[in-house]
């Protein structure tokens, strides 16, 4: 081999930490009726999560969140490692465009599994993480449909969680997983929880099925 | 994870009572904790009890350790149970001021984790690694599981190998086996099957040994990861299982490609690259792939030919190569691979055109889409609110024409006074402005009017947010910002050479002018120039050779051609003799000073322009992200607007 051998430009953050990345994307709904004691638990939430995931060094390495809020529908920050994530205040206003929110977020999944094909960096099935207290206000017939695909090609796993008056119906036909309804508030508790298993997921071999925690936050 | 609490007490197998302290760390099998009073060791504890077997296999391997062992491994030491005899864990050497091996490999964390640890240091922990691996293969062991986590490094660069309950050990002619394994170090030969039922060889960690030191010395890149130019996926158990090395020389066979920003096998040694080659062969798993001894020998020769950047100290390269690769991964990637900052020689291979093809591969957004709703065509056809509200209002209309016409019969049949006649008449045109009035009050349009300029409201708010998000404009301010940097850099890169230029100029001339100067003509004899011309020409100004120039020896009368030409000869002369001496020519030190500062100030555009692409990546992305999210609730926004417009046009009819 040559070694006058040009090398190609390619992304820093790739040549910077070629670790295997665990992308997940968080769904995360901000209409009004989140407002008050809801949107501040999961601001909450939201900071022990990345505390939790710091405590990790490998997962520090190899998670990576993205968020999209909706209500209306925002691309907060785009995939990156825990040390890059910011936790943002979220304010709740506005409706619950929740079909819209899928379709966009699951175009930053697929984006993002591209750069990764794309820099020769191996990945782990993203997760997706959606959460809402209430039922679409927009069409998500769509929406549903793209996950059912993404789920039976293996191409991502989505998870829904309902909170307080969420429409668990609507949510079962969103979702091919069977939706969790949070206990209370205890957003604290669910972030731990996906904390440690994006920990165990990052430990485990790309590809290999990682058996998961029980959800202690959920409600029967 | 359902942990119970473990138990503060345990037992060894010479029944000794051991308390457990605080915990070290959580794996998947159990969790490691401090032994009170027992400042060196830690404690292994199981999440579920150990087989008979498991327990039989520690205590088989605490009989197994010797000095050389304990040396390079976190060997068991002891087996432990529970206070009722039931079997948990075990015992073996705490080992600290160590970190995994994935921390001094990628790039980021080492900065953090191993500051100032250079490719000479990779390349000694690389060979310490195999020096550990020989040991264990010796033994008759078998590490099996070598993984990414499984290797501690201090910064010495000694290696400590650890989790070794898992290791495959042989004992009386009993094999005991491991049952687990991390798919990325494993031998194609081995992918997809069970670990629990293979024995495994010293030729199958020959593969995860030639992982993990390729990881260690490509900065943290795995061989089997690169880009697959073939269909569909490729994650790395298949790319090994069907031996795609993305960097070997028949990659391009394989459909492999390396990534983007990482270095070429060339920068390893022949020797090592060979081995690297025969490592991730398919055939190897036959013919065998190099030992651990041969990875240490190949290394310990390559660093004994290790060169020094010449432009940053900081970069170890195999001296076989003309240029420092790490110069121009930095250059391409923009990240600092062994410092903090990334090397001043990383400018000098910034390749400008290949960085800005980047940007302007990247797509423009164009204009945010059409709104379906926007088509002219479309025609909106009044509500069904609306349509009642004209029906009703006709209906109103009509009572109140034929209320106000009721007296005109009157004053037309009934037999009347003229003013009576009148009067009716008049009360008719009075019941038709009540009447009239009546008929605007109770069916006011105001609410459309209303609902319109509301929904126009509504609907150029979403509009505007609409276009900001998912319009050009974010795009073009800073692709314009991006060709502002290229002209600063353009520019700076001129200035740089100009002033270099200049500068040689300058100071060749200064320099040549006072060598010059220090030949006066009346001390060094000229050839051929007779003494009695030496005061003619002094009293012209011409002292030293510096002054021998054509212009002033024109001014001199009387000084034929002959004259002129011999002293023209003899500056000549010591021209080419201070070309000789002078070679570079002084003042080496201002200029490195002034060309540092040049390059600074290029790697400061160059750093800028690189967080441009990012930002314009980002932008282009977010665009294209409002357009799919979004789209929808304009369109929405306008069809309302569009309906309530049409609304209030059909009642205003």
């Amino acid at each position: 081999m040559s070694e006058f051998e040009q090398i190609p430009f390619g992304s820093s953050e790739f040549a910077d930490n070629p670790e295997p990345r665990c992308p997940c994307l968080l769904l995360l709904d901000t209409s009004e009726s989140m407002e008050g004691g809801p949107i501040n638990e999961l601001n909450r939430g939201l900071s022990v999560f990345r505390q939790a995931l710091a405590s990790d060094p490998l997962a520090m390495k190899r998670v990576e969140i993205g968020l999209v809020t909706f209500g209306p529908v925002q691309l907060v920050s785009d995939f990156q490692t825990p040390d890059q994530f910011a936790p943002p205040v979220l304010q709740g206003a506005g409706d619950t465009p929740m079909g819209a929110a899928i379709a966009g977020g699951l175009e930053m999944v697929r984006q993002r599994k591209q750069a990764y094909k794309v820099n020769g960096i191996p990945y782990y099935r993203p997760w997706i993480f959606l959460i809402t207290d209430g039922a679409p206000t927009d069409d998500w017939r769509g929406a549903a449909a793209m996950i059912k695909e993404g789920e039976t090609s293996k191409g991502f796993s989505f998870f829904a969680v309902g909170v307080q008056h969420a429409d668990m119906d609507i949510l079962r036909q969103i979702a091919v997983r069977t939706p969790l309804k949070l206990a209370g508030l205890q957003f604290r508790d669910l972030f731990v929880w996906l904390s440690s298993s994006l920990s165990s997921v990052s430990r485990s071999g790309v590809g290999q099925e990682v058996p998961l925690l029980p959800p202690g936050w959920a409600r029967v | 994870m359902t942990v119970e609490a473990p138990p503060p007490i345990v037992v060894d197998a010479e029944g000794r009572v051991l308390r457990l302290g605080r915990k070290l760390g959580q794996g998947g099998e159990g969790s490691v904790f401090e032994l009170e009073g027992q400042p060196g060791i830690a404690a292994k504890i199981h999440h579920q009890p150990l087989t008979p077997l498991r327990a039989e296999k520690i205590r088989v391997m605490a009989g197994m350790r010797t000095a050389e062992i304990d040396r390079l491994a976190a060997w068991p030491t002891n087996l432990l149970s529970l206070p009722s005899g039931i079997p948990i864990g075990l015992t073996m050497p705490k080992v600290t001021g160590h970190k995994d091996i994935h921390h001094l490999y990628s790039p980021k964390s080492r900065r953090t984790e191993f500051a100032g640890a250079d490719w000479r240091f990779l390349i000694r922990v690389a060979a310490n690694l195999s020096r550990a691996v020989a040991t264990i293969h010796e033994a008759n062991g078998v590490i099996a599981d070598i993984n990414h986590s499984g290797v501690l490094v201090n910064q010495d660069a000694k290696v400590r190998l650890i989790d070794c309950d898992s290791f495959q050990i042989v004992d009386a002619g009993k094999t005991y086996l491991c049952d687990v394994g991390v798919p990325t170090f494993t031998p194609p030969e081995l992918q997809g099957l069970l670990f629990a039922e293979i024995v495994r060889t010293p030729n199958h960690d020959n593969f995860g040994l030639a992982v993990l030191i390729f990881l260690t010395l490509f900065m943290g890149r795995h061989p089997f990861a690169g880009r697959f130019i073939g269909l569909g996926e490729m994650p790395i158990e298949r790319a090994i299982g069907e031996g795609r090395f993305a960097y070997g020389a028949d990659s391009t066979a394989f459909q492999m490609e390396r990534p983007p920003g990482a270095p070429s096998l060339g920068i390893v040694s022949p020797a090592i690259a060979g081995l690297f080659e025969r490592a991730f062969a398919r055939e190897s798993r036959e013919r065998g792939r190099p030992t651990a001894q041969e990875w240490v020998a190949g290394l310990e020769a390559m660093e004994h030919e290790l060169r020094q950047c010449a432009f940053s100290p900081a970069h170890w390269h195999f001296g076989g190569l003309q240029g420092c690769p790490w110069c121009r991964m930095e250059a391409a990637t923009g990240v600092a691979l062994f410092s903090t900052a990334v090397s001043a020689g990383a400018a000098a291979h910034f390749d400008i055109d290949a960085f800005w093809r980047r940007v302007t591969s990247l797509e423009h957004p164009g204009p945010a889409p059409a709104l379906e709703t926007s088509d002219p065509k479309r025609r909106v056809r009044p509500s069904a609110s609306a349509l009642r509200f004209k029906q009703r209002r006709a209906l109103h209309r009509l009572y109140a024409v034929l209320l106000s016409a009721s007296p005109i019969p009157i004053a037309i049949f009934v037999n009347l006074p003229p003013a009576g006649r009148l009067l009716f008449l008049g009360a008719a045109v009075g019941l038709y402005f009540v009447a009239r009035m009546l008929v605007r009050l109770s069916n006011d349009t105001g609410v459309f009017a209303d609902r319109a300029r509301m929904d126009l409201e509504h609907f150029e708010m979403v509009r505007n947010e609409w276009q900001a998000s998912a319009g050009p404009g974010r795009f073009d301010a800073k692709r314009a910002e991006l060709d502002r940097l290229r002209a600063r850099w353009d520019e700076s890169r001129d200035v740089q050479r100009r002033m270099q230029q200049e500068r040689q100029d300058h100071e060749q001339s200064a320099a040549l002018t006072r060598f010059l100067d220090g030949f006066g003509i009346e001390t060094s004899a000229v050839p051929g120039l007779s003494p009695s011309r030496v005061p003619l020409l002094a009293s012209f100004g011409i002292e030293t050779a510096a002054d021998v120039v054509a212009a002033k020896l024109e001014g001199v009368p009387k000084l034929d051609q002959q004259m002129r030409d011999v002293l023209m000869g003899w500056r000549e002369q010591l021209e080419a003799k201070f070309r000789q001496e002078s070679g570079r020519g002084p003042g080496s030190l201002d200029e490195e000073l002034i060309e540092r500062e040049a390059l600074a100030e290029r790697m400061r555009i160059e750093a800028a322009l690189r967080t441009g692409l990012q930002d314009l990546q980002e932008i282009q992305k977010q665009a294209l992200f409002a357009r799919i999210s979004n789209k929808a609730k304009v369109e929405e926004a306008h069809r309302a607007y569009l309906q309530s417009a049409a609304d209030l046009k059909a009642v205003n009819r």
